[in-house]
């Protein structure tokens, strides 16, 4: 990177990138789902803080955490999940050098930090692990989070530097790639972003490209509005389409992830009750059914970590009923939904991705119910209670698992199926008749570099119309057989 | 020796980074006054107005290159120990307010007030982790904590002159100081993101044309 051209007037003979054109990028971030964005701060009467801004009550969304949300997603598009980092990825080029690397070059993207347009609104979500020998709460394992409420809005801004010496259509590439991830609301961020929380989406964009080699646009880089937050009134147009507004076409570039996305539509046959342990203000019942604001409301919701839960307890129960005595199949379980060995200290995250899901249609009834005391038959002395479960109602479950194997799709069928048919409940107070679902339809898409495959299977009048039994079939089959050791694979 | 001042105004949080920590509390301190005041260092300030500088002189056309190279020359200085290659600004440190620095050193000294006080109430902490791509979960030994200056602060640095600056010296300074708009650590991830002011008495006032004056060779 040394100067070409030297004269005598010269006094710098550095290392200088020389920067010949700068893009610079605007976008309004939305929530879609509740997000917990830490701050690691241990003094809080919360296990998990919000990061604040430092001088208002705003949230905070670190340029730090946008650059690596976007860099994981770039280099899974290029690679499939799960690939280490390599010197000549895209994901490298655009957000600068390997973290294993002392000596990598900084990166050509300026990511800027972004304060929540307004002071948001804070959701208090709490979870308990079951204990999947007992069926009751784990001890110990009771946390609680606080989160942004869906709604939130970030205004992003991100600066891109382009050398003299840089490949100028690949950076373009890679960082349409990447703001396509956040367009599409691919891109998750924050904790538990494989439980639901975190989604966002970016709707509009403002481009502004500078080519510096030009002396009049080189001085508009040098009048542009920098600390203005938000979109500018000023001449680029706001565009729906990242890759339009880049003027970047993506032909060449194939998605490369691997990935099973699986949507089935419910109704509650019942009731339902996630209880939220929120303290309820003035005279609600004792316990009420967790809801979430969604566009200023709040909804009744169904949180993927309880969904999870009760998926993988399930599933663990399929295997351990299958597996011959003397054999173990733990390890497809926690292939499947994530582990943490504390002896080793090792921890996998999960590839089963499940999204929180909102139940419409609902109503709330209140319930009050008492202990009867065994012994003279009569209610018992101070054991009446009330509660708020949601009644009716339906809702789309949405879960996506990463890099699937023809048996885990199977196993991801049989759940499919208890849910379905209500054999496996969600929810509290199971025990009593309560989150019990009744299947409507259900779609299985797999997308793998770019093929696309399609199932569906709905309920019409009391039957069942599948699209292709026996193609879902030997997925069954390939779960057998893996379970029975007859295939590794 | 005529004075200009050049106010920098953060718009997000910054790290002036000094190379150290606090062992068991920080992996990154700000540099910071016997006062617990943060600042920014006059060397590292003329480093980065000099940069902006060479970005911007870089992609203009030939003759207003090299023009412009001999300005920047002259008022950042060449390299090598000798008079003649000796800048002709002095850069002084950014500072906060001289006023409200003496009152509180006036306090630490009464010891109403201590340095770790002062400091942690310009400053905050902020944490980060790296996620493993493979394995989706927290990177081994990626959990760091830096400290950021609060951002809305403004610091201000004296530009000093031992002769009156030329139309071009000044010039180029002010447009280094438009252009500068990213200092301190963790810059490219949102931290120091700044907007500069330069003050003085008879600035020239058509700066811009006068440095985008489209001259063919």
């Amino acid at each position: 990177m040394t100067q070409t051209e030297l004269s005598s007037s010269q006094r710098i003979k550095r290392n200088q990138r020389e920067i010949i054109r700068r893009v610079i990028v605007r976008g309004c971030l939305r929530l879609e789902s509740p997000t917990c964005l830490g701050s690691g701060d241990a003094d809080s009467p919360t296990d998990m803080p919000l990061l604040r801004d430092s001088i208002s009550q705003r949230a905070l969304l670190t340029g730090s955490a946008i650059a690596g949300a976007l860099r994981n997603y770039l280099r899974d598009y290029e690679h499939d999940y799960g690939a280490g980092e390599a010197s000549d990825d895209l994901a490298t080029e655009l957000f600068g050098a390997m973290r294993r690397d002392d000596d990598g070059d900084q990166s050509p993207l300026i990511a800027y930090d972004a304060v929540s347009s307004t002071v948001p609104t804070l959701e208090l979500r709490d979870g308990v692990k079951i204990d999947s020998k007992t069926g009751t709460a784990s001890n110990k394992a009771k946390y609680d989070l606080e989160v942004l409420a869906a709604g939130t809005e970030f205004p992003l801004q991100f600066e891109l530097l382009i050398n003299r010496q840089a490949d100028q259509p690949k950076l373009l590439q890679g960082l349409a790639i990447a703001l396509q991830g956040l367009e599409n609301g691919e891109i998750t961020l924050g904790m538990k972003k494989r439980r639901g929380f975190g989604r966002c989406q970016v709707s509009q964009w403002q481009v502004w490209d500078f080519d510096l080699t030009d002396p009049v646009q080189s001085r508009q880089w040098v009048e542009y509005d920098h600390w203005t937050e938000g979109f500018l009134p000023e001449p680029p147009v706001k565009q729906s389409s990242i890759l339009d507004a880049l003027k970047v076409s993506l032909d060449e570039l194939q998605d490369q992830r691997d990935r099973l996305i699986l949507q089935a539509t419910f109704a509650i046959n019942g009731s339902l009750l996630i209880r939220s342990g929120q303290a309820s203000i003035g005279r609600a019942p004792d316990v009420v059914q967790l809801k979430s604001y969604r566009n200023g409301e709040l909804k009744p919701v169904l949180p993927g970590t309880s969904l999870a839960g009760v998926l993988r307890h399930r599933a663990e129960r399929i295997v351990n009923t299958l597996v011959d005595s003397g054999g173990s199949a733990n390890s497809l379980i926690s292939d499947l939904f994530g582990n943490v060995n504390e002896r080793a200290k090792t921890a996998k995250s999960s590839r089963l991705i499940v999204q929180e899901a909102e139940i419409n249609n609902t109503h709330d009834l209140v319930q009050n119910r008492i202990a009867i005391d065994r012994f003279t038959g009569g209610a018992l002395q101070g054991a009446l209670f009330d509660e708020q479960p949601i009644f009716g109602g339906e809702f789309t479950m949405c879960i996506e698992l990463r890099q699937p194997k023809n048996y885990e799709i199977g196993l991801l069928l049989l759940l499919l199926k208890d849910l379905w048919t209500g054999d496996l409940p969600v929810g509290g107070e199971s025990s009593i008749g309560r989150g019990r679902l009744q299947g409507r339809s259900a779609k299985i898409c797999h997308c793998h570099q770019g093929q696309k495959q399609e199932w569906t299977i709905d309920q019409v009048d009391h039957k069942l119309q599948v699209s292709d039994t026996e193609a879902l079939e030997t997925f069954v089959s390939a779960l057998l057989d893996n379970i029975a050791g007859r295939n590794a694979a | 020796m005529p004075t200009y001042t050049l106010n920098i105004h953060l718009l997000s949080d910054t790290t002036f980074g000094r190379g150290d920590g606090v062992a068991g509390l920080i992996d990154q301190e700000v540099e910071h006054d016997p006062y617990g005041f943060p600042y920014l260092r006059g060397r590292t300030l003329k480093g980065l107005l000099s940069e902006e500088c060479d970005n911007l002189i870089h992609t203009l056309p030939g003759n207003q290159k090299i023009h412009w190279q001999e300005v920047a020359g002259e008022l950042f200085g060449k390299p090598g120990s000798s008079l003649d290659t000796m800048g002709a600004i002095h850069v002084g440190d950014a500072c906060l307010p001289e006023d409200l620095r003496q009152a509180v050193a006036y306090q630490i000294s009464r010891e109403k007030l201590t340095r770790s006080e002062i400091l942690d109430s310009l400053t905050t902490i902020r944490r980060q982790t790296a996620i493993n791509p493979e394995t989706g979960v927290p990177d081994k030994g990626s959990l760091r904590s830096a400290r950021v200056v609060l951002r809305g602060l403004t610091f201000t640095a004296g530009l000093s002159f031992e002769q009156q600056p030329t139309d071009d010296q000044l010039c180029l300074l002010m447009i280094a100081a438009k252009a500068l708009r990213y200092l301190g650590s963790g810059r490219n991830r949102g931290r120091g993101h700044v907007r500069c002011h330069f003050h003085g008495e008879s600035l020239p006032s058509n700066y811009l044309d006068r440095f985008f004056a489209v001259q063919e060779a």
